[in-house]
């Protein structure tokens, strides 16, 4: 009794400290933001200690919004794994579950201090505008700061509370931790009202006045970004704790460490590829929306200046998948047994290589007078055909079936299956993913022969094909597997070093597409604050190069991870003393 | 030691994929310059101020073309001027692009989708003024002559800048809820530390 009361006290003064930090950076930001307003020449803009405003919001406002990322997307599959270990009652998975919960304590910190950061940038260098949002969106802001303190004291309190909640209390720790993400959405929707109002304007009248509140926050963008960001987010946790489980891995000393930290970088991994699948469609469906709002939006995006940068996307997007394939094949020799799969490794990299090369061929583009004089037309008379989005659609859908195929044949690595269907199973799951794969290329070819309007439809084929093989394959394989013949027991650790790089190299490439991906969403508003209402009149309103765009979504990278080697310091830091 | 090659890694992927963004074409895009057109402006200038919303506030280019490279999701905007006066019959041809500017969705051209925003909403979010310089821009085009002329009417009353961007207070809206909301805050706070005191206490007792 005495014990129990003694955590709780000590679980309760950790939340306690949670509460006082952002009660303390509130107040911060408040002085700092109204002593600058008021000291400096009243502006409808100013400038960052003489460097671009805009540039000065949009490396504070990323970084801000990865870290949050993070905070968001690690509490989604950590009490997912809690689960895991309640209904395997396997120990490891809530220590993983714990592993996962305490790199978020300390990124909570950094996220909130970003945030303050920039508030206070938003409000002196954008005074107008922030002004004029500030009025339309008030309620949400109050609602806002009371999510962030409820956030705050839930997912502190869920971490504080975990070798207490144990046992017969177990369930109240996952009800905190289901709440702690009811809360971390319902954050993560009010913050994105604001940022897709500033898109896709509504419920305003011609001067600007707010006419319903309603329609505002429910913006035709609103949705889908909302969507598009949860499943970012977990694939993004997934990727950075992933690279964190690389770290320790490689600065292993025993076995049992390697072993454990392994299993980690794996599981990470795993839901860092498995949110990642189904991101491409929530995309589709964003950009929809943006066509349907605004045709002109959605060309600048996908055939102006910025189609540029989707080449970039194809070319991080095809990394990835390449890296998470390599990682899988490489964590095959710690499972015996899957020699057997080795002879698919070759046409399956040969398979994504095309993929991505027709992925990346730039398609329908604005280019310049010269360009365009030396392709001969908008569109390449060769590459057209290859760049136009029936064929990326193709190409993607079929790599997001040989990427599900290597981990299908991952998972069957050690096992035998023993059922006596077996043989019949294995031959329906054959032709369920060659059908996928003979729908997605018939419709692929088909759509260059039907007009555009038409050929969009046909991505929900390809989709709706993949989606179906996979949940068949799935539906197939768990019972095919159940009590399958063991050859050997995976041998975790036994991995090779090069397997953690393949590992950073997913978490900075997911890292570097986020930025990029967040540098399109905001800069195909050019020079308008609030689309087609609120012009950007200040001196940095211009959509600068891609090149220095791409230096830039670098250099936020890199201070990111930086950053994050803090937090994950700070967490290894953490658990020596605790194993003292 | 890990630490480096790991940061050297990561210095190394992301130059690769800055250096990537330096292969792509470079170019700065400004927003559009504010050209004053009154009634007295005359016919080439005009048709200049035309061109130039084309180009660049209206975002014409991304669906038709001026040039023989272009875009041709819309027709070809050489030959507007000229095929105007025979699109619809009794109708001149400076009112027929008036109408396909305005209220593009009234009549589509033949073997065109219906797609063409309207020039007067956003985001070209023209001004009539503006519109008539397009057309005086179009005719010229077209070998033309430029029959538009600006009337009073079509000059925006408000200044262009209250136009697009609204009235706003620029007093800062945290002044005083910011106190408020600060206290609350401070309530709350002294709320969760008389929690702690009890929990302490039962703790010690
Ligand atoms: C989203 C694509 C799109 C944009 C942007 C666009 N148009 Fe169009 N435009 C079309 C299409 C498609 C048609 C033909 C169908 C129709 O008449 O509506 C058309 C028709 C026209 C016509 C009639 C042409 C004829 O031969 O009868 C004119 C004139 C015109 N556009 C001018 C403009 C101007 C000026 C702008 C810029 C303010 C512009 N368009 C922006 C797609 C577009």
């Amino acid at each position: 009794m005495s014990h129990s009361s003694l955590s709780t006290f000590t679980a309760l003064k950790g939340t306690y400290q949670g509460v006082l930090k952002i009660s303390l950076m509130l107040a911060a930001t408040y002085l700092v933001a109204q002593g600058l307003s008021a000291y400096l020449p009243a502006a409808d803009y100013r400038l960052f200690f003489g460097f671009s405003n805009r540039t000065a919001i949009w490396v504070v406002a990323e970084l801000h919004l990865m870290f949050a990322a993070f905070v968001l997307g690690v509490p989604i599959f950590a009490v997912i794994t809690e689960f895991v270990g309640v209904a395997t009652k396997e120990k490891r998975y809530d220590d993983l579950a714990k592993e996962f919960t305490k790199l978020l304590a300390m990124a909570y910190t950094l996220t909130a201090v970003l945030g303050c950061i920039l508030l206070v940038l938003v409000i002196v260098l954008y005074p107008k505008l922030t002004g004029y949002l500030s009025k339309l969106f008030k309620p949400t802001w109050l609602l806002y700061i009371v999510l962030i303190f409820g956030e705050v004291i839930i997912a502190y309190f869920y971490w504080y509370s975990w070798d207490l909640l144990q046992g017969a209390k177990k369930k109240w720790h996952l009800a905190l931790g289901v709440l702690v993400n009811l809360w971390g959405t319902a954050l993560l929707f009010v913050a994105d009202i604001w940022v897709t109002f500033m898109m896709s304007p509504a419920g305003i009248d011609d001067a600007g006045n707010l006419t319903s509140l309603w329609a505002a926050i429910t913006n035709p963008t609103w949705m889908p970004i909302n969507i598009h960001r949860l499943l970012a987010n977990v694939a993004f946790g997934g990727a950075i704790a992933a690279a964190y489980a690389a770290v320790r891995f490689l600065n292993a000393t025993t076995e049992e460490e390697r072993a454990r930290f392994d299993w980690m970088g794996y599981v990470g991994s795993f839901i860092a590829i498995a949110a990642f699948i189904p991101l491409p469609f929530a995309g589709y469906w964003l950009g929809r929306e943006i066509y349907q709002f605004s045709e002109q939006m959605g060309v600048s995006m996908m055939g102006g200046s910025f189609a540029w940068l989707w080449i970039l996307q194809a070319m991080l997007i095809g990394g990835l998948f390449l890296a998470s394939n390599f990682y899988l094949w490489l964590g095959m020799g710690r499972i015996p047994g899957a020699e057997r799969y080795v002879k698919f490794q070759i046409p399956m990299m040969i398979l994504l290589t095309i993929g991505f090369i027709v992925w990346a061929t730039p398609r329908s583009i604005m280019a310049s007078g010269t360009e365009m004089s030396a392709m001969g037309g908008s569109h390449h008379p060769f590459l057209g055909l290859f760049g136009v989005m029936a064929a990326k659609n193709t190409a993607v859908n079929l790599m997001i079936l040989t990427t599900f195929f290597s981990f299908m044949l991952y998972r069957r690595g050690n096992r035998i299956p023993m059922v006596s269907w077996a043989v019949t199973g294995k031959i329906v799951q054959a032709l369920v993913i060659a059908t996928a794969a003979a729908v997605v290329l018939y419709y692929g070819i088909y759509s260059y022969f039907v007009p555009s309007n038409i050929r969009i439809g046909f991505s929900i084929y390809q989709v709706g094909a993949v989606l179906a093989a996979m949940s068949i394959f799935v539906a197939i394989d768990i019972p095919l597997l159940k009590g399958a013949k063991e050859i050997g027991a995976i041998r975790w650790g036994q991995i090779p070093a090069r397997a953690q790089y393949a590992l950073f190299f997913m978490a900075i490439s997911f890292t570097w597409l986020m930025g990029l991906m967040g540098y399109i969403r905001s800069g195909i508003r050019q020079y308008w604050h609030i689309y087609g209402r609120v012009m950007d009149e200040s001196a940095h309103a211009f959509t600068m190069m891609h090149g220095q765009a791409t230096i830039i979504v670098s250099v936020i990278t890199v201070i990111f991870f930086l950053l994050v080697s803090v937090v994950f310091w700070m967490a290894s830091r953490g658990e020596g003393g605790a194993a003292k | 030691m890990t630490f480096f090659k790991i940061f050297a890694f990561l210095l190394m992927t992301v130059s690769i994929y800055s250096y990537v963004g330096q292969l792509v074409p470079q170019f700065e895009e400004h927003p559009p310059v504010k050209k004053v057109i009154t009634v007295a402006t005359s016919a080439a200038e005009l048709a200049a101020i035309g061109e130039e919303l084309v180009q660049v506030k209206g975002g014409c280019l991304i669906c038709h073309k001026v040039t023989d490279v272009g875009n041709d999701r819309g027709p070809d905007l050489r030959q507007a001027a000229g095929k105007a006066a025979t699109r619809k019959q009794g109708m001149s041809a400076e009112t027929y692009l008036l109408e396909s500017l305005i209220k593009p969705e009234v009549f589509t051209v033949p073997g065109f989708p219906q797609m063409m925003p309207p020039a007067l909403q956003p985001p070209a979010n023209f001004n009539r003024a503006e519109v008539k310089a397009v057309i005086a821009y179009l005719q010229t085009l077209g070998g033309a002559e430029v029959t538009v002329k600006i009337e009073t009417a079509d000059i925006p009353v408000v200044k262009e800048v209250d136009a697009t961007s609204p009235v706003i207070a620029l007093e800062s809206p945290w002044s005083h809820e910011g106190v408020r909301l600060g206290l609350v805050i401070l309530a709350f706070n002294l709320v969760m530390l008389a929690v702690l005191a009890i929990a302490g206490r039962r703790k010690t007792s």
